[in-house]
């Protein structure tokens, strides 16, 4: 099964990965296994779309497909059962009520295994503070599709900075208008213009604080 | 005449033709900009067109002169939501009075709604669909003459200043109108599994916008017809997807315009560098393409440089967090490079940013014209 799934997600055969799923399930398969196996194949379509064979429509269709087997693995593990890579601020900054491509960077941090906490649209600086503070969560996703959302960025920056909590998390931003020279701008300490390059940096960023022997889990 | 002398009409027209425009073109779409320039709300521009009309005339006396702008103040608070299948929102409406416009793109559409319009028409269902993102089918008619009338009034007006108004009216093909109305998720979802009825719908749809944009155009002293077509390219979909759902539609709508005398722009937002090549299918000298700074224009103008006029593509990030000197130069290297021989309108990517920089806007003036910086 194990490749088979894999290869499934990679053909983008929602049929198939999801009979494979309901399969392995009635063998007895531990529900964490086929998980990781999915998380195979998707890590298999982020490398196509890094490599320039896969595009966007491909990404949003294997996010699809991981969702639905996600539905009926679901009721089969305890939360705490698969492994967690860490947790994942994520919102569109105040002003802007983008939500495109934040979604889709949340689904595949899903499926890549973080824990995410969405805050939706238009969240001002405070909000994002309550959730990192109530998360502990090390990394913080900042999108905006909008030039006049850079401020916001800013201030939000600002706001971490206020709390006390700068130190303990990375900001990313991210956006089709984000730019290293915008990341200086607004004091972030990174930037992806697309989801598969900011997951990266995120698995990047809890690998390195796991070497360091930080926690990075909730 | 010589390319010196040449009014903006016919600069553009030259340019358009892909030949010698004299000097640099500079066309602009300022609107949210000149709002927030000329110190009047967002919510003014969108409400009070007189109070939006002042502030572009402003805008243009202090930072311009430019040729041509791809629209004027909005004639209704409509005047965007009507060619928009997404809820939006207004500034002191939805959001704050100083908010630039957004839109809230959520699924307003179901896939079964492709099988009412193969089998209903798209007219019966556009009656249906309207009410799901805030507007009365009522209103639409009125909304729409009074559209003109500021359009027709506002273009007599800018006339007079030498400017000319690029864009007549807007044609959002179904690819890109299903593509919103579905919601990005579930429109590429759409492509996957259920391709044929995606693909009767947009058949069944492209003719009725077709017959209902000419029908519009009559009249009309702009020849210009803007198609927003960011979802065909490569950020979005594959060479195969471009190709079965996008590339048909797009042939069939800029033919028919440009038989009927219309100048297709086509506002490419995203990267379409590997697109660029497709695009010579389309009718020479015949279209202005749009593009934003994610294409690389300089690959454009290689491929496309004898087929057909470019369009842009200074970037929101420039002329937000950019100098002027920086702006300048910018601006003079594309002018250089890609309108070399003709063939270049010079602007911003997509839109002029509402927070620009006045003095980078200012700088691209001075670009075109060669005052120092």
């Amino acid at each position: 099964m194990k490749e088979q799934l894999a290869d499934a997600f990679v053909a983008l055969d929602r049929e198939r990965c999801l009979a494979l799923v309901r399969e392995s399930i009635d063998q007895g398969v531990p529900a964490t296994e086929i998980i990781d196996q999915s998380r195979i194949g998707m890590g298999r379509i982020g490398d196509k779309y890094a490599a320039g064979e896969y595009y966007l429509s491909e990404l949003v269709m294997a996010g699809h497909i991981f969702g639905e087997s996600m539905k009926l693995l679901e009721p089969l593990i305890d939360g705490d059962a698969t492994s967690k890579l860490g947790t994942v601020v994520v919102g569109t900054v105040a002003g802007d009520i983008h939500d495109l491509g934040k979604n889709i960077f949340c689904s595949l941090l899903r499926a890549e295994g973080f824990d995410v906490v969405d805050l939706g649209v238009d969240v001002p600086p405070e909000r994002f503070v309550e959730a990192v503070t109530e998360s502990g969560a090390r990394v913080v996703g900042l999108s905006c599709l909008l030039t006049v959302a850079f401020d916001a960025m800013r201030r939000t920056v600002e706001g971490f900075e206020a709390a006390g909590l700068r130190d303990r998390i990375t900001i990313l931003i991210g956006g089709s208008i984000v730019s290293e020279r915008v990341c200086a701008e607004v004091g972030a300490d990174g930037f992806a213009t697309d989801a598969v390059i900011g997951v990266r940096e995120c698995v990047r960023i809890v690998g390195s604080l796991a070497e360091a022997g930080e926690e990075v889990a909730s | 005449m010589t390319p010196g002398n040449l009014s903006s009409a016919e600069r553009l027209a030259a340019a358009v033709a892909l030949e010698e425009t004299g000097r640099a073109v500079l066309g602009h779409s300022i609107d949210s900009f000149a709002a927030r320039y000329a110190g009047i709300s967002q919510e003014a521009w969108w409400f009070d067109h007189a109070a939006a009309d002042a502030a572009l005339v402003m805008t243009f006396e202090e930072l311009g002169p430019w040729d041509t702008c791809l629209a004027f103040a909005p004639g209704h608070p409509l005047a965007f939501a009507l060619t928009a299948p997404m809820r939006v929102q207004l500034p002191g409406r939805d959001l704050p009075p100083d908010s630039p416009m957004q839109f809230d793109e959520s699924e307003f559409m179901t896939p079964d709604d492709y099988d009412l319009i193969v089998e209903k028409g798209y007219p019966e269902f556009l009656e249906n669909f309207l009410p799901r993102v805030g507007i009365e089918p009522s209103e639409v008619p009125s909304a729409r003459a009074e559209i003109v009338r500021h359009a027709q009034n506002d273009a007599a007006a800018w006339r007079e200043r030498g400017v000319h108004l690029l864009c007549a009216t807007k044609l959002r093909l179904p690819f890109d109108w299903f593509s919103y109305a579905r919601s990005l998720t579930g429109f590429m979802i759409d492509m996957f599994e259920r391709p044929k009825r995606l693909i009767a719908a947009m058949d069944a749809t492209l003719p009725v916008m077709l017959d209902d944009t000419l029908r519009r155009l009559e009249g009309s002293e702009s020849r210009g017809v803007f198609l927003p077509m960011a979802r065909g390219s490569a950020t979005f979909i594959s060479p195969a997807q471009f190709e079965r759902f996008c590339m048909p539609g797009l042939l069939l709508a800029v033919e028919r315009l440009v038989e009927a005398g219309y100048v297709p722009i086509l506002h490419c937002d995203a990267d379409w560098t590997p697109r660029l090549e497709r695009l010579l299918d389309l009718p020479p000298r015949s279209c202005i393409l749009q593009l934003d700074e994610q294409t690389d224009i300089r690959k454009a103008k290689q491929i496309l440089g004898d087929h057909m006029c470019l369009y842009g593509n200074v970037s929101p990030q420039l002329l937000t967090l950019g100098e002027p000197d920086e702006v300048k130069r910018h601006c003079e290297g594309l002018i250089e490079d890609v309108g070399a021989g003709g063939g270049f309108i010079l602007g911003p990517a997509c839109t002029m940013p509402t927070d620009a920089k006045p003095e980078n806007v200012r700088a691209m003036t001075q670009a075109v014209h060669g005052k120092g910086s």
